[in-house]
């Protein structure tokens, strides 16, 4: 349930006239806050796990607690973002019952300024109860970030998101106790929105999990887990947890994203390797980074070309066998050893039927997993997976794979939830407006600054595409290039490693032989992304001259990385039309200037005749015979 | 707000309707050529399942037709004509497959008056004996023709649906206007708000970006300004809008000013556009001289501000196109300025001048010797000077963070990348060149032969 178990008074709510959108909150046994919208938590005394990952507070929980010692320079009290828009299960704050009093783990860049710590000193001096206090935390407005821009972005999909309750209006005085923006504590059940909550299997499967990458990593072995289940059961939720667990522990932990349609910390259409050393607090499309490593693959479903997609997956696994599994091993000695070692969680996509299960098996073999995730129901069999052969060619060199079940949970009602088109479509807005400038009080998202406004970067092909521009799977003639290209999405494809001698050329299909183990040396290597999803515009060509061969691209990258860029790539990755238009503007009649009738790609026009819709796949047709058994089960 | 367009793979109605005349093209060659561009479509998405089947066909049939020698077997175009019909037949019905339980293909082809042939042949196709190919070619045939008839002819004429919407409201005030004028309503304010509420759904369909291009071009259509009968046009240079018709017209035009700032300037200068003398439909009709007669009469009335319909005009956007196409017509309005404006006379008399010589010895070429002369370097020193010239405001801006990649750029002009200049950049849709246009995205292949090795075709 979203329900927040807490009662604002102002002694556990306790605020400054000096600092308007900062609130200190005490909270005690069986309290919890459950909230809708983003907000900075910094703990300061006790500590408290979301989604997995235990934040602590440099100050112990016991009978004399001495608040001054904030006041030392040497403790940092670390922030972290948290986001729990309405379209996920709302994140609860609520204090560990039996805190840890192990050493502070700062993974956040920000930090509680001297004033702002000075503030919560005063406030908390003036606290006249400390008794039974389990948790204090720092909450400080973030509406800043500009997170919330999105609703206007795409206002039919993307409506109270973050600002706003969905149905019922919440209790205003409560509310009004912290005063702060896009912070809408929940006090009162309210239709759609759910609380994040994870089974009992899920959490044992966690524990015993990160209890024995530790046991491997002393003897420098790092786990490696694999998450295989149906779409739609919860595999993104519990990565993201796994990975939260993993860095109460770990320093960095890496992960493999092969979900095309719904990745992690990308766009769709990209498999990818990112290197965690931060805790994720929120869906994917609020903490999307640049990864270590990524292949374009071009579309939300591996389905046209399997061996491509695997052999981008079976890089990305040796990147991360090469590059990051056991860095800095060479000047270790056996106590510290295992602090070098960065575990691995793969995620796998959701396509268990048929050939996807194929594709399936191929990954284990390569991956070699220490443990196996499966998601599974006893009740509703169809929503499982087909079982994993235990045989011989799926078993680790050192290790046999473990293999653990965990439930699907109860699923919530659907309606509420966004469909994977839609998600795919806030990944890429989102990926779009970043403005990759993680810094306190300035926009996270610049999403006032609608992409048909922005300046785009210039390309001049001739120049810059050495590699050309690969077309995946279609049957486009090269004089229709141009009609092909223009304002669609591409993938920026570059060279991963500088050194000429061990270029990475992934739209090679000879490219196995090519990437072996002499080759890439891996010391040396930069950690250049070599691909990257892009828009781009085209500028006329009335022929093939250097003067002229320019196109127009859209990209959140940056210059250096611009550089590197060889090649481009289209596969059938759409637009969504919302990155199209300018949402700062009413105009019914134009945009940007150009009447509606003349801008290229949009109608508002009415449809008709027979076959005017594109194809859609409609999967949940029953037959006739269907009916029937439906029936006498009924009657049964 | 504003509804959410649909996406479409072509960049507009030009390029869809000639598509459609491609593939339903005599010329094999055309035919291709609409394939092709089919092809380019679904690599963009969001194609219409008639337009991928009609483009399928017309691909099936041309392998028939071109291949007639040994390159393809019989058994080979069966089994690609039965694959054509099988997701033909099954793209069409699968949309219409409404409820939890699938309803046959027949009821449902029914429904969309498909010939129940079509789906007997996609039956036989999937898991009876494959169609003989006579039965197959003439399915094909029929099937394009059904397509034509109930696909691609029941697209409306899109795009001019917007011109139709505002024609019809500018035509309800003119008769409307015309009645009550007619009736001599005593009570002003109650035809006032007659008209004006016919002229809010103006505001609607019309903004002030797209006056150039939508209001205006109506309002000079025959039968709105210009009357449609002949003798109701002018008949001389000295004729003069009489009164009735600005009766009618003025509270229109002044409606029109007050909503759109711009509109008195827009519409002068669309106006001057439209005289010429080469435009022989034009000219027969007496049309150049009835938008000649609203010139000046807009003109003459913007001098006396008697009754000032545009608050304010920029005389200039009258002048410029008079003198940059001197005729008789823009002669006639020249005359007005110069009888008006006494600082424009000094400035222009000399000019018109010319333009009398011009128009009196039209005939008399003029000898080469007469012109004046102007030399490479000449050109050169003045080009020099202006590009100067236009610098000099840009040095005045301080450099700040937005412009800052352009001197990241500036060192690196071998590089590939570099950001469009800031200066010139102007917000546009996707897809359109800061100007607002398409760019021309075809690509002449022939004209270079390393071109193939451009595209690396990935499969």
């Amino acid at each position: 349930m979203a329900i927040s178990q807490f009662t604002p008074t102002r002694l556990n709510v306790l605020r400054s006239e000096e600092a308007p959108g900062l609130c200190l909150v005490i909270m005690r046994r069986d309290e919890s806050i459950c909230f809708q919208g983003c907000i900075l938590v910094a703990p300061i005394l006790g500590s408290i796990t979301i989604m997995n990952h235990t934040l602590r507070g440099p100050i112990p929980i016991s009978y004399n607690i001495r608040f001054t010692d904030l006041l030392d320079e040497n403790v940092t009290i670390p922030y972290y973002p948290l986001f729990s828009p309405s379209s996920d299960g709302l994140l609860k704050l609520e204090p560990d019952r039996w805190p840890t009093e192990s050493e502070l783990n700062a993974r956040s860049s920000i930090k509680v300024t001297k004033d702002e710590k000075r503030i919560a000193i005063e406030l908390l001096n003036q606290l006249m109860d400390t008794d039974d206090i389990l948790l204090i935390i720092i909450l400080r407005e973030m509406a800043w970030c500009g997170v919330d821009g999105i609703e206007r972005v795409a206002p039919s999909l993307y409506k109270n998101l973050f600002s706003g309750q969905v149905g019922q209006e919440v209790n205003a005085d409560a509310e009004d106790l912290f005063r702060l923006r896009l912070f809408h504590p929940i006090f009162e059940s309210t239709p759609g929105l759910f609380a994040l909550s994870s089974t009992e299997t899920w959490t044992g499967a966690i524990n015993q999990f990160v209890a024995e990458a530790v046991q491997l990593a002393s003897r420098s072995i790092p786990a490696i887990s694999i998450t295989y289940g149906q779409k739609n059961v919860g595999k993104s939720t519990f990565s993201r947890m796994l990975i939260n667990a993993l860095l109460n522990i770990f320093p960095k932990v890496a992960y493999v994203e092969s979900d095309v349609g719904q990745s992690e910390f990308t766009p769709a259409g990209l498999v990818s390797l990112t290197v965690c050393e931060s805790p994720l607090f929120g869906p994917s499309f609020t903490h999307l980074s640049q990864p270590y490593r990524s292949y374009f693959i071009g579309d939300t479903k591996p389905r046209d070309d399997p061996d491509y997609y695997l052999t981008c997956l079976n890089e990305l696994v040796n990147v991360y066998r090469h590059e990051i599994a056991m860095e800095r091993m060479g000047h270790m000695d056996e106590d510290t050893r295992s602090q070098g070692i960065v575990p691995l969680i793969f995620n796998a996509h959701g396509w268990t039927k048929g050939l996807g299960h194929d594709i399936f098996l191929e990954i284990i073999k390569f991956l070699n997993p220490t443990h196996i995730f499966q998601f599974h129901s006893p009740t509703n069999l169809y929503r499982n997976c087909p079982t994993i052969p235990t045989t011989s060619d799926i078993q680790h060199k050192d290790y046999l794979p473990k293999h653990i079940l965990i439930d699907i949970p109860d699923s919530v009602s659907s309606s509420t939830r966004l469909t994977p088109h839609t998600r795919r479509t806030l990944n890429f807005l989102s990926y779009f407006y970043a403005s990759n400038l993680l810094e306190l009080n300035s926009p996270w998202w610049d999403y006032n600054n609608p992409l048909v406004y922005r300046v785009p970067w210039c390309l001049n092909w001739k120049k810059g595409l050495s590699k050309g521009v690969i077309l995946i799977n279609s049957d486009v003639s090269l004089s229709h290039l141009l009609y092909a290209l223009n304002g669609s999405v591409v993938g920026l494809i570059g060279d991963a490693v500088v050194d000429k001698e061990a270029v990475v050329e992934v739209c090679d299909e000879d490219k196995e032989d090519r990437y072996n183990n002499e080759k890439i040396n891996v010391t040396e290597s930069v950690g250049a992304v070599s691909w990257n999803n892009c828009q781009k515009r085209i500028m006329p060509d009335r022929s093939i001259s250097p003067s002229t061969n320019t196109l127009h691209i859209l990209t959140p990258v940056s210059y250096t990385t611009l550089r590197k860029v060889t090649a481009i790539m289209k596969g059938s990755l759409e637009l969504p039309v919302w990155a199209m238009l300018d949402h700062n503007s009413k105009s019914s009649t134009h945009l940007c200037g150009v009447p509606w009738e003349r801008v290229p790609y949009l109608s508002l026009d009415p449809t008709g005749g027979v076959g005017h819709s594109p194809t859609s796949v409609r999967k949940n047709l029953m037959r006739r015979g269907q009916q029937k058994q439906q029936g006498s089960k009924r009657d049964a | 707000m504003p509804p959410v367009p649909r996406m479409v793979p072509w960049t507009g109605p030009e390029e869809y309707d000639q598509v459609y005349q491609w593939l339903y093209s005599a010329e094999s060659r055309l035919r291709k050529l609409g394939i092709q561009h089919v092809k380019m479509w679904m690599s963009r998405g969001k194609v219409p399942h008639a337009i991928l089947s009609t483009a399928s066909f017309v691909e099936v049939q041309l392998r028939d037709e071109l291949c007639y020698d040994e390159t393809i077997s019989q058994h080979e175009l069966q089994l690609l004509y039965s694959m054509t019909f099988t997701r033909f037949v099954n793209g069409m019905v699968d949309p219409e497959q409404q409820g939890v339980y699938a309803t046959s293909i027949a009821t449902l082809a029914a429904k969309l008056q498909m010939p129940l042939w079509f789906v007997e042949l996609r039956h036989m196709g999937t898991h009876e004996h494959l169609p003989s190919l006579v039965i197959l070619r003439k399915g094909c045939r029929q099937a394009l023709e059904w397509l034509n008839i109930n696909y691609w002819m029941s697209q409306k004429p899109l795009f001019s649906q917007r011109l139709n919407e505002i024609r019809d409201v500018v035509l309800e005030y003119k008769r409307t206007k015309k009645r009550l004028l007619k009736e001599q309503m005593s009570d002003e304010s109650q035809s006032l708000a007659t008209t004006n509420k016919i002229l809010k759904k103006l505001n609607k369909l019309v903004s002030l970006e797209i006056i150039s291009e939508s209001l205006i071009p109506v309002l000079l259509e025959v039968g709105i300004l210009v009357p449609t009968g002949y003798d109701k046009r002018a008949q001389s240079l000295d004729y003069e809008i009489p009164t009735d018709r600005s009766l009618l017209w003025h509270p229109f035009l002044y409606y029109c000013y007050t909503t759109w700032s711009r509109f008195g300037d827009e519409i002068l200068s669309a106006m001057c556009e439209r005289l010429s003398e080469e435009d022989d439909e034009y000219e027969q009709n007496n049309y150049s001289l009835t938008i000649v007669a609203w010139i000046k009469h807009l003109l003459i009335i913007h001098y006396k501000q008697s009754a000032p319909i545009f608050g304010s005009i920029e005389v200039e956007g009258v002048l410029e196109p008079c003198l940059r196409r001197p005729n008789v017509y823009t002669r006639s309005i020249l005359q007005v300025l110069l009888d008006y404006d006494n600082v424009l006379e000094r400035s222009v008399t000399p000019f018109v001048k010319y333009i009398d010589k011009m128009l009196t010895m039209k005939c008399t070429p003029v000898p080469i010797s007469d012109l004046p002369r102007i030399t490479d370097e000449e050109l050169n020193n003045e080009i020099v000077e202006l590009t100067t010239k236009a610098r000099r405001p840009l040095e005045s801006v301080p450099m700040d963070m937005t412009t800052q990649p352009l001197t990241q750029t500036d060192n690196q002009t071998e590089t590939s990348w570099k950001l469009y200049d800031i200066n010139d950049w102007k917000p546009c849709p996707i897809g359109c060149l800061p100007n607002g246009h398409i760019p021309s995205l075809e690509l002449s292949v022939t004209t270079n032969e390393d071109a193939e090795s451009f595209v690396n075709k990935y499969l």
